[in-house]
Order: C-alpha cells, then sequence, then structure tokens
C-alpha cells in the first residue's frame, strides 16, 4: 500500500511549543515554591500574624499551605491513576479484554462527573489534613487512569514489540528491555495531568472555606475571605499567585504529553 | 432543510432500498431511495439558503440524546430531590433543592453556550487573521486559558458585587470567560492544521483548488475542523462550568443547588449536603447530554461518543 | 509535445522557474499540453511535483517562487490526498463546485455529477452521496473528484497523486476513465505522481522530474540483477495455513469469528524466492506473519526444517518448561522484514543497541567482543555506513530504517527472509535501491525469500515463483515467468495490465472482509463470472506442470 507522500513542500509543522512551555511552566512553579519558602524571611521572621503582614508577604506564606498540599495531593493523584490503568492492563493479559474494558469505563465514567465537588464535601464532612488529600487525589485520578490506559495500549500494539519477539526475546526480556523504557515517559506525562487538577480543587474547596485548614493557609482562602469582605487590596496577590501556579501547573502537564508525543 | 432530507434519506438507504434499485439509466437519479426527485427538489429549493439549512433538523439528535441521558441525568436528580425529602432536617428541603438545580442551569447553561460559540469563533479567527483583533481576542483567550478557572473568577465577581457591581451579567460572564478560553485553546491549533500545510490541510488545498471562493472554503472546509475537538471537550467545560456555579452561587449567595450543598457541608451535616451532590451530578450529565446533541447537531458524522477527549 | 499550432494550446510555460529557497525544484521549463492531451510527470517525495501544479494552476504553495510564463485556460486542481471536508454530505459538496462553476442550481449540478458518475462507472447502486466523505471508501470518493471534474467541465485538469494509496488494479481503471473522458472531451490532463503509482499508464506523453528538469523516465530493471540461480530442496512446509480472529459474541451469545485466511499450503525451497502478489484484503500480509508464528495460525502447520514451529511458538501450558531453544533456533533461520521498517524499531534505544540486542539473543555461540563487528558488517552489507549504529531511530529517514531494518534481519545470519511489503514507503530511486541491495544481500547468502507485494511486476521480476492470493485463498500460483506473461486467473490478468499501465478488466471495488460474496469471491468484479461462480468456491487446479489456477472459466472466454 502506498501511502500519500508527505506534501513535499511543506515547511516543517510549526514546532510544537509545548515544551517549551512546560519548561517555563517549570520555572514559574519552582519560583514560586521557592519564594513561598523564603516567605517567613521576609515577614522579618517575627511571629506571624498573617492578616496584619502586608499582603504580599502573606500571599507568599499561604503559597506554602496550597503547594505542598496540592505535591502531596498530585503525587497520590498520580500514582492512583497511574495504578489504575496498570491494574486494568493486567486483567486484561489475565482475566481478558472484557474485564480491562470495564475497568477503563469506569474511569473514563468517574472522569467525566464533578468530582472535584467532592472535595470541599471532604472538606466541610471529614475535616482532617489527610483525608482531604486522600480524597482530592481521588477526584484526579479517573482522568490520570484514562489517559495512561490509552497511551499503554498504544504502546502494547508497536510493532517493535513484534520484532523483539520475532528475536525470540523472553517475554520477561521484552518487558524489561521495551516495555517499561518505554511506558516511564507517558505514564508520567499522565500522572503530572493530575498537578493543575489537585491544586485548583484544593483552591476551590479552601474558597468556599472548607479546604485546608486556616492554621496551614492557602491561596483559595485568602482569595475567597478578601472577597467576602470586598477587599481588593488583599483579593489580588493570592489571586494572581494562584493563578500564575495554576498556569504554571498546567504548562508543565501540556510540555510532559508533548514532549512524549515528539517522535 | 437541505441535509434535513439528506438525512432523512439515510435509514431508509441503509435498509438496502437504494441498492435494489435497478441499475440503469438513471441519469437524473443520484440515490434517491425515498421515490422520484421530491427530497433534492425540496433541496434545490432552498440552495440559495444554505446557511440557515441546518436549523430545521435541530432538535432531533438534541431529543434523542435527553431521552438516552434519562438514567444518568434524571434519576440522580430525581435520587437527590427524593433524598433530601427524607433525609433533610428542613421541611422544604426537597422544594428548594429543586429551585436550587434550577438555578445552577439557569446560570450554567447560557453562559457554557455563549461562552464556546464566541471562543471557538475568536480561537478559529486567531488561526485565519492572527493581528486582527478578533484574532487577538482570539489568541489572548487561548493563551490565558489556564490562567482563569472559573472559581477565581467567581471570586472576582463576588468581589466587584461587594463593591457594587450587579451580580447577574457578572456571574454569566465569570461562568462563560473559561468556556470561552478553553473553546478557543482547542480551536486555534486545530484551525492552523486546517490551513497548514500538513495532511490536515488537505480538505482546504482540495477545496482552493476547486476553485470555491475563500468564504465557503473557511466556513465550511475548515471551520468544521476547528469546531471538532472544541465539541470533543465540551465535557471538561461542563465540569469546569460546574466547579464555577457552585463558587459562584456559594460567594454570592445564590440559591443554587451548589450554594445549598456547600452550606450544608459546612455546617458538617451529610443529610444536607449529599443529596445536593448527586442532584448536581444529575445536572452535569445533563448538560453533557445536550453538548452531545448539539455536537451530533454540528455535525451528522458522529454518531458515537468518544471516550475521553480534552479532560 | 513541440508542435506549432494556430490556436494557443491550453497549458504552455516558458522558461518556468521554481525556487524553494535557494533550491531550483524546476529549472526553465517549457512545457505544452494540448487539448485531448494526457500528460503524466513523475517523480520521487520532494520532487517539486505538487509545487508545478500549483504554479501552473497560479497558487504556488508557500515559500516556492515562481519566474517565467504561464498560461492557462480554466482549469481545476485536484489536490493531494484527495480529502474533501469530511464531515460534510458529499451531494452538498459537489452542487457547491459544480454550480460554483457553472452556475447550476442544486438539481442541475447533481444531474451532470450523476453523467460524470457513468463515465467513471460508479454503477448507481454505489452512489452513496448522503454520507460525508469520511464514511465512503476511498476509490469512490476518487472517483467522484473525477466525476466532478468531468461535470464541471475545465479546459485543464491538474491531479496531484491522483488515486494514491487505492489498489492497482482499482487505480488503472479510475485513470484509464479519466483519461478517456480527457481524451473525449478534449480537455488537456496532467497527472503527477510518484513513478510506481502507475500514472504513467494511460498518459500520451510522461516526464519525469529529476534535479530540477523535465526529462524522460528511465525505465525500471525489468529482469533480476544477476539470472536466478534455481532453488534447492524444500526446507518451509505450511500445511492448511488459516487465521481467524474473535469476534464480539452473536445475539445468542455464541462465539464468533472472522476467517481471513483459508488453508494455505506452501513450500519453501532453498535459495527460492517466492512472491506473495495481492492486493487489499489478500491476507498475504498475514499469511507473511503466520509462517514466521507472529501470531501463530489459528489452523494448520507450519514446519521449519522438520520442526513444528507452532508448538514451539505457542507459550507453555504452566508448569512447563518453555521450549525456547527451538524456538530461538526457528528464529535465528526466519527473520521478518516489516513494512513500517521506522516503527519496528524501539524509540528509547539506538539502533546499536538494539542490533546487540538481537544477536545476543540468537547467536549466543557469538563471543560479546566480536557482537559490534557483526554489527559494522550488516550494517554495511544492508547499505548503511558503520556509524548509523549510533543513531536513534527517530533521527533516521525512511529509507535509513528500511535499510537498517534489513540489517536487523540478515545478522543473526538467518536461511529465510519473510518480507512484507518491505518498501512500502519508500519511493522511485530510494525503492529502486532497496529492493536492489536486498536482492544482492539474497544472492550473496543464497537466501531464501518470500516478498508480498502489491506490485505485480516489481514483485516477480526477481522471483522463482508466485502466488496470487485473492480474499484469503491463492488463487494462482505458477513460475515467474508464467505468471509474468500468461497469467491465466482473472485477477492475474488484471493485476499484469495493471503493473504494465494498461486496463485491467475488473470492475468495482474488492468487497470488505465482513461482505464477502459467496462463490467466488472475483465474482461481482470478474468479467468472465456467471451463475455457477457464485455456487462454488474455485478449488485450485493444476492446468499444467506446476501451474495451479482456481477457477470456474479460466479457460472459456468471456460471455458476450
Ligand atoms: S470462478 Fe468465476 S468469478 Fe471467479 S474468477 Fe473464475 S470466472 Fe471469475
Amino acid at each position: 500500500m502506498a501511502e500519500f507522500d508527505q506534501p513535499p513542500l511543506s515547511q516543517p509543522e510549526p514546532q510544537p511549543t509545548g515544551f517549551a512551555r512546560g519548561l517555563s511552566g517549570a520555572a514559574v512553579l519552582a519560583a514560586l515554591a521557592l519564594a513561598a519558602a523564603a516567605a517567613p524571611l521576609m515577614a522579618d521572621g517575627s511571629a506571624l500574624h498573617r492578616l496584619d503582614a502586608d499582603p504580599v508577604a502573606a500571599a507568599l506564606l499561604d503559597g506554602r499551605g496550597s503547594l505542598s498540599f496540592a505535591l502531596l495531593a498530585a503525587v497520590l493523584g498520580g500514582a492512583l491513576g497511574i495504578g489504575w490503568a496498570l491494574l486494568a492492563g493486567l486483567a486484561g493479559t489475565l482475566v481478558g479484554k472484557g474485564a480491562e474494558r470495564r475497568i477503563v469505563i469506569a474511569a473514563q465514567r468517574m472522569a467525566g462527573w464533578p468530582l472535584a465537588l467532592l472535595v470541599p464535601l471532604a472538606g466541610g464532612l471529614l475535616g482532617q489534613v489527610w483525608l482531604l488529600a486522600l480524597v482530592t487525589a481521588l477526584t484526579a485520578a479517573p482522568a490520570v487512569a484514562a489517559l495512561a490506559h490509552a497511551e499503554l495500549s498504544v504502546l502494547m500494539r508497536a510493532e517493535f514489540l513484534t520484532a523483539a519477539r520475532a528475536a525470540a526475546l523472553p517475554e520477561r526480556e521484552v518487558l524489561r528491555r521495551h516495555l517499561i523504557p518505554n511506558l516511564m515517559r507517558p505514564l508520567l506525562a499522565a500522572g503530572t495531568l493530575a498537578l493543575p487538577r489537585v491544586l485548583a480543587a484544593e483552591s476551590f474547596a479552601s474558597l468556599l472555606g472548607l479546604g485546608l485548614p486556616p492554621t496551614l493557609g492557602s491561596w483559595g482562602a485568602s482569595v475567597g475571605l478578601a472577597a467576602r469582605l470586598g477587599d481588593p487590596v488583599a483579593f489580588a496577590p493570592p489571586a494572581l499567585l494562584l493563578a500564575l501556579a495554576l498556569w504554571a501547573a498546567c504548562a508543565i502537564a501540556d510540555g510532559v504529553a508533548a514532549g512524549v508525543r515528539k517522535p | 432543510m437541505g441535509i434535513a432530507a439528506i438525512q432523512a434519506t439515510l435509514p431508509v438507504e441503509k435498509s438496502g432500498v437504494g441498492k435494489s434499485r435497478p441499475a440503469g439509466k438513471t441519469r437524473t437519479l443520484i440515490l434517491l431511495p425515498g421515490g422520484g426527485g421530491g427530497a433534492y427538489g425540496r433541496m434545490s429549493h432552498h440552495m440559495t439558503h444554505f446557511p440557515s439549512d441546518p436549523f430545521a433538523k435541530m432538535p432531533r439528535p438534541v431529543i434523542r440524546r435527553l431521552i438516552d441521558a434519562v438514567p444518568t441525568a434524571v434519576l440522580p436528580m430525581a435520587a437527590g430531590i427524593g433524598l433530601s425529602a427524607l433525609v433533610a432536617p428542613q421541611p422544604d428541603a426537597a422544594m428548594s433543592l429543586l429551585r436550587g438545580l434550577a438555578v445552577t442551569l439557569l446560570l450554567t447553561l447560557p453562559s457554557l453556550a455563549v461562552g464556546t460559540a464566541l471562543g471557538t469563533l475568536a480561537g478559529s479567527w486567531a488561526a485565519v487573521a492572527p493581528r486582527s483583533a478578533g484574532g487577538l481576542a482570539g489568541r489572548l483567550l487561548a493563551g490565558a486559558g489556564a490562567l482563569l478557572p472559573g472559581f477565581l473568577l467567581a471570586a472576582l465577581a463576588a468581589l466587584a458585587v461587594r463593591v457594587g457591581a450587579s451580580a447577574a451579567p457578572l456571574g454569566w460572564t465569570a461562568l462563560s470567560v473559561p468556556a470561552a478560553c478553553q473553546a478557543a485553546r482547542l480551536a486555534l491549533p486545530a484551525m492552523e492544521r486546517a490551513l497548514g500545510s500538513g495532511p490536515e490541510g488537505g480538505a482546504v488545498r482540495m477545496a482552493r483548488g476547486l476553485g470555491l471562493d475563500e468564504r465557503t472554503v473557511l466556513r465550511h472546509h475548515a471551520l468544521p475542523q476547528a469546531v471538532a475537538p472544541v465539541m470533543g471537550g465540551l465535557r471538561a467545560a461542563v465540569l469546569a462550568a460546574m466547579v464555577g456555579s457552585v463558587a459562584l452561587e456559594s460567594l454570592l449567595d445564590l440559591p443554587g443547588a451548589g450554594a445549598l450543598m456547600i452550606d450544608a457541608a459546612r455546617v458538617g451535616s451529610a443529610a444536607g449536603a449529599v443529596p445536593a451532590l448527586v442532584a448536581l451530578g444529575g445536572l452535569t450529565a445533563l448538560l453533557n447530554a445536550l453538548g452531545l446533541g448539539v455536537r451530533d447537531w454540528i455535525d451528522p458524522a458522529n454518531h458515537s461518543s468518544t471516550p475521553y477527549q480534552g479532560a | 509535445m513541440n508542435h506549432i499550432a494556430a490556436k494557443p494550446a491550453p497549458v504552455e510555460t516558458e522558461a518556468l522557474t521554481l525556487m524553494l529557497g535557494d533550491r531550483v525544484l524546476l529549472d526553465r521549463a517549457s512545457l505544452r499540453v494540448e487539448r485531448g492531451q494526457v500528460l503524466a510527470v513523475t517523480g520521487g517525495a520532494g520532487s517539486g511535483k505538487t509545487a508545478l501544479l500549483g504554479a501552473l494552476a497560479g497558487r504556488p504553495p508557500a515559500g516556492v517562487d515562481v519566474a517565467g510564463g504561464v498560461r492557462i485556460d480554466g482549469h481545476l486542481l485536484i489536490a493531494q490526498g484527495g480529502r474533501l471536508a469530511p464531515r460534510r454530505p458529499l451531494a452538498l459538496q459537489v452542487a457547491e463546485v459544480v454550480g460554483h462553476h457553472l452556475g447550476l442550481d442544486l438539481r442541475g449540478a447533481l444531474r451532470r455529477m450523476a453523467d460524470g458518475l457513468d463515465r467513471m462507472g460508479v454503477p448507481p447502486a454505489a452512489r452513496r452521496f448522503d454520507l460525508p466523505p469520511e464514511q465512503l471508501p476511498d476509490s469512490l470518493r476518487w472517483a467522484c473528484l473525477f466525476a466532478m471534474a468531468a461535470a464541471v467541465g475545465p479546459a485543464v485538469l491538474l491531479v496531484d497523486a491522483p488515486a494514491a494509496g487505492l489498489d492497482p488494479t482499482v487505480r488503472l481503471r479510475l485513470l484509464h476513465r479519466l483519461a478517456d473522458w480527457a481524451r473525449a472531451d478534449g480537455v488537456a490532463l496532467i497527472l503527477a505522481g510518484r513513478p510506481e503509482d502507475g500514472v504513467a499508464g494511460p498518459a500520451d506523453h510522461v516526464l519525469a522530474l529529476r534535479r530540477g528538469r523535465l526529462l524522460p523516465p528511465i525505465p525500471l530493471r525489468a529482469g533480476p540483477l544477476e539470472p536466478l540461480e534455481p532453488p534447492g530442496t524444500a526446507r518451509l512446509h505450511a500445511r492448511g495455513v488459516g487465521m481467524s480472529y474473535p469476534l464480539a459474541p452473536g445475539p445468542r451469545g455464541e462465539a464468533r469469528s472472522l476467517a481471513v485466511l483459508h488453508g494455505i499450503d506452501l513450500d519453501l525451497r532453498t535459495g527460492e524466492t517466492l512472491v506473495l502478489l495481492g492486493e487489499t484484503g489478500s491476507a498475504k500480509a498475514t499469511l507473511a506473519r503466520s509462517l514466521l508464528c507472529l501470531p501463530p495460525p489459528t489452523a494448520g502447520t507450519v514446519v521449519w526444517m522438520g520442526r513444528d514451529l507452532m508448538a514451539a511458538a505457542t507459550p507453555p501450558a504452566a508448569g512447563e518448561e518453555p521450549n525456547h531453544g527451538g524456538l530461538r533456533r526457528a528464529r535465528r533461520d526466519l527473520q521478518p522484514l516489516f513494512p513500517d521498517p521506522a516503527a519496528s524499531f524501539d524509540p528509547a534505544m539506538t539502533v546499536g543497541t538494539q542490533l546487540a540486542l538481537v544477536l545476543e539473543n540468537l547467536r549466543p555461540d557469538i563471543a560479546a567482543d566480536r557482537r559490534d563487528h557483526r554489527i559494522d558488517e550488516a550494517l554495511e552489507e544492508a547499505g548503511l555506513r558503520p556509524e548509523a549504529a549510533l543513531r536513534w531511530p527517530a533521527a533516521l529517514t525512511a529509507a535509513e530504517a528500511a535499510h537498517a531494518g534489513l540489517a536487523r534481519a540478515i545478522l543473526s545470519e538467518p536461511r529465510v527472509l519473510v518480507a512484507d511489503e518491505p518498501a512500502a514507503g519508500l519511493s522511485a530511486e530510494e525503492r529502486e535501491r532497496f529492493l536492489d541491495t536486498l536482492m544482492a544481500v539474497r544472492d550473496r547468502r543464497r537466501l531464501s525469500l518470500i516478498l508480498a507485494t502489491e506490485r505485480y511486476g516489481e514483485g516477480l521480476r526477481d522471483a522463482h515463483r508466485g502466488i496470487v492470493m485473492l480474499a484469503g485463498r491463492v488463487v494462482e500460483s505458477a513460475d515467474a515467468g508464467t505468471l509474468r506473461t500468461a497469467p491465466l486467473h482473472p485477477y492475474s490478468r488484471a493485476m499484469l495490465a495493471a503493473s504494465l499501465g494498461g486496463r485491467p478488466a475488473l470492475e468495482g471495488d474488492a468487497p470488505s472482509a465482513f461482505g464477502q460474496p459467496a462463490g467466488c469471491p472475483l465474482r461481482r468484479r470478474c468479467p468472465l463470472a456467471r451463475e455457477f461462480c457464485a455456487q462454488a468456491v474455485p478449488e485450485l487446479e493444476e492446468v499444467a506442470s506446476g501451474h495451479h489456477v482456481a477457477c470456474h472459466y479460466w479457460d472459456t472466454p468471456a460471455e458476450e
């Protein structure tokens, strides 16, 4: 079967800028994390009465809670989602295609539910931080699982696996030499999808006053408080920082995904 | 009417009537299973009004999708309302939940529709004329996508209301901007590919080579390729709008279902919060079904739902 | 083409020069195409065909500078790929184009279109234009495009890569129909395409675009590079090889399956080259993979040097030790070439690492410090430089990937190569070069070769024997000379005609795997078909020594 010539004169397609965006996202997020970590120094190291401190320093302080919680929940959620996809793949080889399909369809269905609403609910009803982290992670897991499984099934059909079998490579070796190295990046990319999601979910819950406890501090909580009080000066810094962090998290997820798609 | 007529012939043709027609000197006949030139006669009548044609066909796929969605959309809503009647502490909880659902729907649906439509247009236009005002707006929307989550805009709206603006238009805007961003973010690269020199640009190159004028090329050959991914990403847009509307209701003290849920959660009452959550899940499914219906209506080739896109 | 005519020709260029950056795509070409004349322009990928057609049509691709004079009458350009708006019903799109050019309303446009379809030989039953192009078979889409052009009736029709990707028999039928129309209506027709795509067949004149010049084409090699040596004894035996895929269970829960390969018998002798000829759906690729047991076929046996391959390849039952030795031995002897060589390399390892892995696994007898040397040798023999081992698969061009695939296949010193369309992605000179290398390797190592391809002439020129396959069955098998000169089965004859650029005597398209007609699978397209063909699948019968045909009426002339 002859395939069409690629249009011979095509300029190289505009290079996917995703990778550059991913890098800048990572840089922004790292800068935010550093600034948040250094914030206590800015506040003179004196006792931190947060509402008295100037709004920028307060917002940076809030970043510590938001970012560390998001990181924790993202790792949890990414791991859950990847585990879910691997479980589906395992069920596919051990039990049958039907079981695999059911597990994946469950993930796809759940990814369509407004799971983020569970987070404020959990914040109000459960109240412990680690439970909150678990629920937040669960809201991101189905989407991660669906994407990770899609990547997994593309890889399982790859022609180079047939080539490896033609070289009489035992299945164990195929797994070790070919599957695992090629799975790392796509699975990691699927996992990073959890970061913007959990950050958004936590901020949403905190915004409504049902997220992280006030002792930890969170951008969402400060934004919500300022909005209720009608205080634009207190509103702007945490809102801007939150928007920036969300953009950076999304950019990282996009960038990693673009890196995987690259030939 | 044009597409409607053609669509109407489809089931008959599929059942094989079209095939059993004797082959021969049917020179005027290209697939007219429904008898004579009727269908095409009507079509040619409307030839000059092409753009308005599809409206004739709007309700059918939408209604079909809605009927399909009864178990996932209406049942949870009914269950939520029933549950709140049974377990909620207040006597009129069921009624207020019903009212709340209506408020939420009223908040989300128009803003989703308007935001998605405007965002798609702006995003596509950004690929056609990047330097024009509309193009700049499209690029801005596409670039700002992740910067502007619905709940943050809701908080901004709440702030503005506290400062003295009026609530309703602000609320709708706050919810439609993220939808527009999402649509523009998906439409812009798709449109660029449709106009570019890669394989996806084949349809546009062909149409130009066949001598069609640029308006037709853009409208019929390029734009649909930009709309398709937006339709695929509707589910994510619905989720974002749901979250945004819950934040908006709660911050602006609107009597929506989301506010009910959050208020109940604040006082730690599972009996008040869980029914509202279930009902909101049903509402999401309803909006998704509407989205799928609209997609089928815009794009008749799409009869199955694509799993997992744009999440 | 250098006539002096009173009337200006519909297409005339004078010193037409095309530049892409500082690269000359076309250097001062003067071209003249008369009414009713069919010109084919061939060239490999990137040779500038698309730019030439674009320049003639007055819309050169972005980045191409045009100098010199072009005079062209009212024209249509059918762009590469034959894509229409994917989601709009075809009838609307056709009406739009025809209506735009002729000022007709929908009904009139569709009527003219029906005329055009008659001329392209599309039976009314197949005209499903309420569907969007996405849901139509490719051949019908191309037929519609040609019919659309015929309905508009331009003075000049430019077609870029017409019907590329279709089966040769279908493609040539359509191209001949198009050329007939152009000659009858006095349309100047320019077909551009890759040399192996058969655009030259129906044309009056052929020009090859090479290094910026339009020159007469170089004829392709017609015979083997070196005279073929007679084959030895049979080593690979396949008996009753069949393949079926499970389908979703039926309405009453009964298991269903789709059989794509039906009981093939085949012997391969040492040093023999056997070509499997067939088009889409013939299951030649499935057969090739079944012979390698990748995956093992669902019926029949494959025996290599007295060892049952299928028993070795099936995963052992729980608790048993897998029979690695036997399988490894067979895999060392039987090596595949893949249709998409680039995808057959793991993107996460360099080429050299992968070759080393193959060598380590298949030839444990070679000492580790000798491996690099062996790999370099294999790469050089396959026409690459040893440095290629250091490169990543993503950095290889399609041609390099094909050669690297060949290097990997010969690394273990196999005795049989099973190649499934190994040059599918290559064009023109690259393609010839790869096939020459493959044949040189075969001759040097006295390999047996199984080559699955849809290109009849190209496959047979280097082969001892050929097998023509249709819908998972063998319809004719004979030595290559017989198949090249006097095949008997109507399908073989059509493939031969198509490969020579002639007009295949087959109508319509191949049926899909799910809609096979009862009886002979060729029945709906065959010029010899009679009623009895619907009742029984023809069996292979020996019509001469070593020549088998499966057709009820191979020796009867067509009914009038
Ligand atoms: S059996 Fe009949 S239909 Fe089949 S090839 Fe022979 S003549 Fe044609």
